[in-house]
């Protein structure tokens, strides 16, 4: 923190929003209130105080009066902070010298048929603002660079996708997959809807693009087994399990795509006791031939029994509550083809969820094959027995009100898209937190869907929720957009309102080390007694850290317990005496 | 390894077109601005083009967005900020893609920038001019539920944060007028009351309101679009009733002179032509001077028009207006030459001189006792000079001045009055209520005949021998050409006989100095009025031969303007290119009711025949009033000016016009959205018909605290508040025989949100889905629907809706529908309905695939080039597709693949780098 203590020149400055604010705030009455506060300078207004004009005024008197201090009096900072911090650094101030106090939408706006109360509340709102702009420091403005190389974890077809993107962008993409080959499941599936190719088919030339690619660096059998840094400036540990060597990789972004796990259903329809109940990921798995054969036999199969929803949907069941939104629409695209291969399919379903353009149309696809689709109620699913090596499944259909029963040669269970086993570890690795479903969360579930809370990581595909494979290409690609407009632009600008630890106060007790939701902050072990030490570009400026430190040996830089306590004071004691500061 | 600089862009514009390469895209939803944020991040140039006035798209409309019921608005107006303050994004809004050339890293795009009449920089969206635009127009952004007024800005958050005027063009009423009243203008003025208002756009065009209020032919009320519905707009009556109100209540306030400029005009003849354009000379600052041979001014507004027609006292007053203004008239005061007026040191000269001379027939005995001529005849009755009339009296001819000499010969006592016109009752050029006038009068009418002889056997009139005629080919004129049936001839006695049959220009008028026609009208230049001498302009009669008062009006207008350009130096040759005249099906009439015109009362015919008092009585103002509010309002924005008068920033600006643009970039992104399924193709579900069957998007605008009743979710029948909804679902969704076989994907979601929204706003609200299928398939969807059944107690059911039926009393709403799940039929009655439309490819997206070359799908979405590997390339290089533009999508589908086109096109633009 900068230590200039030059004696405060504020300029007041309030807008009229044209009738917006001074159709019910007293704007003449405010301004004259504001010339006899401490400091004030100067105290003005203007009908569009973010109108160009409006700008220079501010700009022309804070060269003319000499103002190290400005307080707008307008609308919500949501908009125009922006606006008012690029002007007061034109003319020559540091941005954190500025003070909004939001006159429209807190005062007039909310008030619009009290004006007397209405003017009170601004007067009082500019006075506090006053008061805290005299407490009000420069901060440096800072940046971090950006390593122009991105990490990405992962090597199935969002890994692949988000490595050639950034490669073909000219950024440099460090491939880690820890299985010996490139591809993931989308290698391993035989029927891959809504296309009519394999998934090996459909895989083998990305694969080989990635290999070949300049800028692309594979890293198979290897896994990523520390990371450390900030945005821009990560070191990844990378250790390759073959020769255990590890390596140290320095990136700017990371993607996490990690993808899922087919949910190998234990206790679900007799999974596991008979050879012939299969996940639909197994079926898929299956080596591609003329007939479709029984594992436990190699009889061609004639009827053949799908279940959905297995082990999704289940309401109260962590991690399994979801809906895996792939397995509908590949379920009625396999029934659709393996129906020429066999007399009878069956789909056991709860809801069909073909949704989107093109789903519909397997499934409509299906039922012109006279694929025969039963529903089954929620909250009673079949039943499924073995006897004597037949399987035997007796549900209740929804739609005729019969109990039925059946007899396949093969039970397809359509499995729930689960998180990888390790996805404890992975999170806790990249500082990501997850949702209920067990996946990782995104920045915002609407308008962020591919950054996270950690700033530099980003997550694509599976790894986010269910999530079939164009959805994950597409979330690839867009996770590289966000990885390469960082380094692109080659440094991050990081926000000065960040905490920091005072380390006389501290007294290492952890407290904010678990408080910060975003950890930022880790003890400085070069210290002895080891002190907390916050890493600027993690922070977010919540303040959490600060309230919860019993030593008050955290300080919010723009909200410090000064700035703070100085605009209650000036509120309670509207003194014209006010200056400010605890005791 | 790569490293880039970082590409700081100067601010400055206007750097020749920078060697940043540039990206197009099209759409300013939120998978647009997500795409041009993450192309801008990279250093590229982002033209973002939004055909609408403000970007934000289909999310600026949604109340809450499921599954996390974040308010839209929210958490849309950050993005709405960061997009327009990128310096990298240049946004393009209320523009068109017009064509698009050339290949991926070298696309020419030429747009369209709508003229938004509003200086985006100078707005500041205070809304000043809000409450003063008196058009109000269905508000599109709330579904048509409410009204916005022509100036408007679509929501709070709009960016840019300016105000649009939704201005059409000009309407055919205001085209139509030779003197360019704006009609549409003044008669909205009139629906909230601001006569004053009125009158002053009235009188911007024409000195006359009260004059024209009475003897134009208003060819205006002929293209009145009401017209077509059923009939047209009373509009001369409406200003006459301007005018009326303002001297029987004395508001006329006193005309000040403001003379600023010190080139002298000479005006020839105190014609209408003349008096206009003296007027309008007057009112740019010119100091004017009118000389009339005449003992008074007017021409033949005060010599030929009747009296019952046009009191004097309203034609005095509004000529006194314009001597007020300061213009000098000179009566009695004839000019030999207008090169003599350029001698004596006036820098400009108007000849408004007229059609003084009276056309011939042709017949032996024009010239005896008996004959005379309609405009001789009237003007000896105007002047007071004692005229005899026969009992008997013949009219030729079928023009205005016709018309008023028979029914000025009825007035001095005529027993019989014929007018003999030789073609039928369509063609006759008089206006057509002076022809009924003078019928309800007593004039008979004697059509498609013609005189061949005046019989004067001893030099005194006895009678004409006429004959029949049929219509034949039209002539030049247009008209049906008149021919003689053969062996039709007759005789009628006639005591009086006046030749109503046209004035002609005066072979040795003044007008002669100039080039001039065969027929003694001035070649005069018909953009400019000028005419061969320079300085020297001409307008009226004396230019156009015998018409209207209000083309004589209207030329006077013409060459003041001609005549300010050539004091001012400005070359002609350069004016404002047309405007746009609003046709016919860009009107919206749907919610017209049928509205009779008014009729203006009369005075009794027995009183009126008798004497010379005015006929027409003029409209109270409740007539007025209720007449002026059948105006469709063509144009929308009337061009009234209220906002320009409101505007403290100067900021409207009435004059701009659309704009064109080319842009170079290497790559294109769809990003268009999607269109709401019409599903008045159910009618079986009543939407249309039954006023609390609602869609899902206007519900959204309900329920939003900007929207229409600021958040209230009422019944649009009684403004209750409703105790029991139902949802419907996939109404224009799955459905192969709508040609819509896919699924809409976010219907169940957003379905279960506005119910859930249903029952927060009325706990104690019964709330049922009628579902196929629920498809809560995406990210937190699943916990969202269990929570809509636990938490909000929502109720779902599987059932496809066959029918809704209104109860005509109680306005509730009966669902018949079959439970899937049991079999079973029902009926449910609810209060109100809300249909979930499906959604489909936006309009304009096949325009702009014809553009870019490109095959869309069947079913009209954009086909990618391959779902699974590349799912946002198009199969034409260098274009991308994101948002619905391809597929229906949720918000989050929408900006991943917004970002993934980004990403996509971005390899493009660096390549072209490596290549510069």
């Amino acid at each position: 923190m900068m230590t200039e203590k030059a004696e405060p020149r504020i300029g007041v400055f309030v807008c009229h929003c044209g009738h917006n604010i001074a159709g019910v705030v007293d704007v003449a009455k405010v301004v004259e209130s504001a010339k006899s506060l401490p400091h004030v300078v100067l105290s003005t207004d203007h009908m569009f105080m973010c109108s160009d004009a409006g700008q220079q005024l501010i700009k022309d008197r804070i060269k003319e009066q000499k103002l190290n201090r400005v307080v707008v009096a307008s609308c919500s900072p949501r908009m125009h902070e922006p606006t008012f911090r690029r002007v007061v650094e034109d003319a020559g101030l540091n941005r954190y010298l500025f003070d909004q106090v939001n006159i429209r939408e807190h005062v007039s706006w909310c008030h619009m048929r009290q004006p007397k109360e209405a003017t009170d509340k601004a007067i009082d709102l500019v006075r506090m603002s006053v008061a805290r702009a005299a407490e009000l420091e420069s901060l440096p403005i800072k940046s971090v660079s950006v390593t122009p190389r991105t990490l990405v974890v992962g090597g199935g077809i969002a890994g692949l996708r988000a490595s050639l993107d950034i490669a073909d962008r000219g950024f440099e993409a460090v491939l880690v997959e820890r299985m010996p080959e490139l591809g993931g499941h989308v290698r391993k599936w035989t029927h891959l809807f809504p296309a009519d190719e394999s998934g090996e088919q459909i895989i083998a030339p990305l694969v080989r693009q990635a290999e070949h690619h300049k800028l692309v660096r594979v890293m198979k059998d290897s896994e990523v087994v520390e990371f450390g840094g900030y945005i821009g400036n990560f070191t990844a540990k990378i250790k390759n399990h073959k020769t255990g060597m590890v390596k140290e990789v320095d990136v700017g972004t990371v993607i996490v795509a990690t993808g899922f796990e087919p949910f190998r259903p234990f206790g679900y329809y007799e999974y596991g006791q008979h050879p012939d109940i299969i996940t639909l990921a197994e079926l898929q798995e299956m080596t591609p031939r003329a007939d479709l054969i029984r594992p436990s036999d190699g009889k061609k199969v004639k009827k053949l029994a799908f279940i959905g929803c297995v082990g999704s949907r289940e309401a109260g069941k962590l991690g399994h509550e979801h809906c895996s939104r792939h397995c509908c629409s590949a379920v009625a695209k396999a029934a659709a083809d393996l129906r020429d291969r066999v007399d009878e399919v069956v789909i056991m379903y709860q809801d069909i969820r073909t949704y989107g353009r093109g789903h519909e149309e397997l499934h409509r696809l299906a039922r012109s094959k006279l694929v025969i689709y039963s529903k089954f109620p929620k909250e009673k699913k079949p039943v499924v027995q073995i006897a004597n090596g037949r399987i035997r499944i007796t549900w209740y259909d929804v739609l005729s009100g019969d109990n039925l029963e059946y007899e396949p040669d093969l039970l397809v269970l359509a499995s729930a898209m689960i998180p990888p086993a390790d996805v404890a570890e992975t999170s806790k690795m990249f500082s990501l937190t997850r949702s209920a479903d067990g996946f990782f969360n995104p920045e915002h579930i609407k308008l962020a869907p591919l950054t996270t809370h950690t700033a530099g990581v980003m997550i694509a595909g599976a790894a986010q929720a269910a999530k079939n494979a164009s959805e994950s290409v597409v979330d690839a690609s867009g996770a590289a957009a966000k990885a390469v407009g960082l380094m692109a632009r080659g440094n991050v600008e990081i926000e000065s309102t960040v905490s920091h630890v005072i380390p006389e106060l501290c007294s290492s007790c952890h407290t904010c080390v678990t408080a910060c939701p975003y950890g930022a902050i880790a003890m400085d072990t070069k210290k002895s007694p080891p002190v907390a030490l916050v890493t600027e570009a993690k922070c977010k400026g919540c303040g959490t850290c600060a309230a919860s430190c019993p030593s008050s040996a955290i300080i919010m830089y723009h909200s410090t317990d000064e700035q703070i306590l100085t605009m209650v004071e000036a509120y309670l004691c509207p003194s014209t005496q006010t200056t400010g500061g605890v005791a | 390894m790569t490293t880039e600089e970082t590409s700081k862009q100067n601010s400055s514009a206007g750097q020749t077109e920078s060697k940043v390469p540039a990206a197009l895209v099209v759409g300013g939803g939120v998978a647009g601005m997500q795409a041009a944020l993450d192309i801008a991040s990279q250093g590229f140039k982002v033209y973002l083009l939004e055909q609408s006035p403000s970007i934000g798209g289909r999310m600026a409309m949604i109340d809450k967005t499921f599954p996390t019921l974040d308010c839209s608005a929210c958490i849309l107006t950050p993005r709405l900020s960061e997009t327009s303050r990128n310096p990298n994004i240049e946004l393009l809004t209320y523009s068109e893609v017009k064509s698009i050339t050339g290949e991926a890293g070298d696309f020419r795009v030429r747009i369209r920038r709508k003229a938004r009449y509003v200086n985006e920089k100078k707005c500041s969206a205070c809304a000043e001019c809000v409450p003063v635009c008196p058009v109000e127009v269905p508000n599109d952004f709330d579904q048509g539920l409410g009204f916005r007024k022509a100036i408007y800005s679509p929501f709070p958050q709009s960016t840019p944060n300016a105000y649009t005027i939704d201005k059409k063009g000009e309407p055919p009423c205001r085209a139509t007028c030779p003197a360019h009243v704006n009609a549409q203008g003044f008669v909205t003025l009139m629906k909230h009351g601001k006569y004053d208002e009125a009158l002053e756009i009235v009188r911007d065009a024409i000195p006359f309101p009260g004059v024209l209020g009475r003897v134009c032919i208003s060819f205006c009320e002929a293209e009145c679009e009401r017209g077509t519905l059923d009939d047209s707009m009373s509009i001369r009556n409406l200003h006459r009733f301007l005018a009326d109100y303002e001297r029987e209540n004395n508001l006329a306030k006193p005309v000040v002179p403001k003379i600023d400029k010190k080139e002298r005009v000479a005006v020839v003849g105190a014609g209408p032509a003349g008096i206009s354009c003296a007027y309008q000379l007057a009112r740019k600052g010119y100091p004017v001077t009118v000389f009339e041979a005449k003992p008074e001014a007017g021409g033949l507004l005060r010599y030929a028009i009747p009296e019952y027609r046009l009191p004097r006292n309203i034609l005095d007053e509004e000529i006194q207006r314009v001597v007020d203004l300061g213009v000098k008239i000179k009566v009695n005061t004839p000019v030999k030459s207008v090169r003599d007026l350029l001698a004596k040191g006036f820098k400009a000269v108007f000849v408004g001189t007229g059609a003084s001379v009276s056309n011939k027939i042709g017949l032996p005995g024009e010239e005896i006792v008996g004959v005379i001529h309609s405009v001789e005849f009237l003007e000896k009755v105007n002047t007071g000079q004692d005229v005899k009339i026969g009992e008997k009296v013949a009219v030729i001819g079928g023009g205005d001045a016709a018309i008023d000499a028979a029914r000025v010969a009825v007035r001095l006592g005529a027993s019989d009055v014929t007018v003999i016109y030789r073609r039928s009752n369509i063609e006759i050029p008089a206006i057509p209520s002076e022809v009924e006038d003078a019928k309800s009068e007593g004039v008979k009418f004697m059509m498609l005949t013609n005189p061949i002889e005046i019989l004067s056997p001893r030099g005194v009139l006895t009678g004409i021998r006429c004959v029949r005629m049929r219509l034949g080919e039209p002539d030049h004129s247009g008209r049906s050409r008149p021919v003689p049936i053969v062996g039709s001839e007759f005789t009628m006695a006639v005591n009086t006989l006046i030749l109503g049959v046209g004035q002609s220009a005066n072979p040795r008028g003044v007008q002669t100095e100039c080039d001039c026609t065969e027929y003694a009208t001035v070649k005069a230049d018909p953009v400019t009025l000028q005419t061969s001498i320079p300085g020297v302009f001409a307008g009226g009669d004396v230019v156009l031969g015998p018409l209207t008062v209000v083309k004589a009006v209207g030329q006077g207008r013409q060459a003041a303007d001609s005549i300010d350009m050539y004091l001012r130096g400005i070359p002609f040759g350069h004016s404002p290119p047309e405007r746009h005249r609003v046709q016919s099906y860009e009107v919206d009439k749907r919610r017209v009711l049928p509205a009779k015109r008014a009729i203006m009362a009369k005075q009794g015919i027995r009183s009126r025949k008798s004497d010379f008092s005015e006929v027409e009585l003029g409209f109270s103002e409740e007539t007025a009033h209720s007449e002026a509010e059948r105006c469709l309002g063509c144009a929308v924005c009337c061009d009234c000016n209220q906002c320009v008068k409101a505007c403290q920033r100067g900021a409207i600006d009435q004059s701009m016009t659309d704009e064109s643009a080319e842009l170079s970039v290497g790559a294109i992104i769809i990003a268009t959205g999607y269109r709401l399924f019409d599903i008045t193709a159910y009618p079986q579900l009543g939407y249309g018909r039954y006023s609390n069957v609602i869609h899902a998007m206007e519900y959204e605008r309900l329920i939003n605290a900007s929207g229409p009743t600021k958040g209230h979710l009422i019944r649009l029948s009684d403004g209750r508040i409703p105790e029991s909804m139902g949802f419907i679902q996939c109404v224009g969704a799955r459905d192969v025989s709508k040609d819509v076989p896919y699924c809409s994907r976010v219907c169940c979601m957003y379905a279960i949100k506005n119910a859930v929204m249903a029952r927060e706003h009325n706990p104690d609200a019964d709330v049922t889905i009628y579902y196929a299928d629920i498809r809560a398939f995406g990210k937190g969807f699943e916990q969202f629907y269990d929570m809509a059944q636990t938490r909000f107690g929502v109720k779902f059911v599987r059932g496809r809706v066959a029918e809704v039926a209104e109860d005509k009393h109680t306005h509730n709403l009966t669902v018949r529908y079959e439970d899937t799940e049991t079999g079973t039929l029902h009926d449910v009655e609810h209060e109100m309905i809300v249909i979930s439309p499906g959604i489909q490819p936006p309009e304009g997206l096949d325009d702009l695939a014809v553009e870019l070359g490109m095959d869309l799908a069947a079913d009209g979405y954009v086909d990618v080039a391959d779902q699974i590997v590349t799912p946002v390339d198009t199969k034409i290089a260098g274009v991308f597709v994101c948002g619905c533009a391809d597929a229906p999508k949720d918000i989050p589908d929408s900006v991943s693949a917004g970002s993934a086109a980004a990403m996509r096109a971005t390899i493009i633009l660096n390549n072209m780098r490596k290549k510069v």
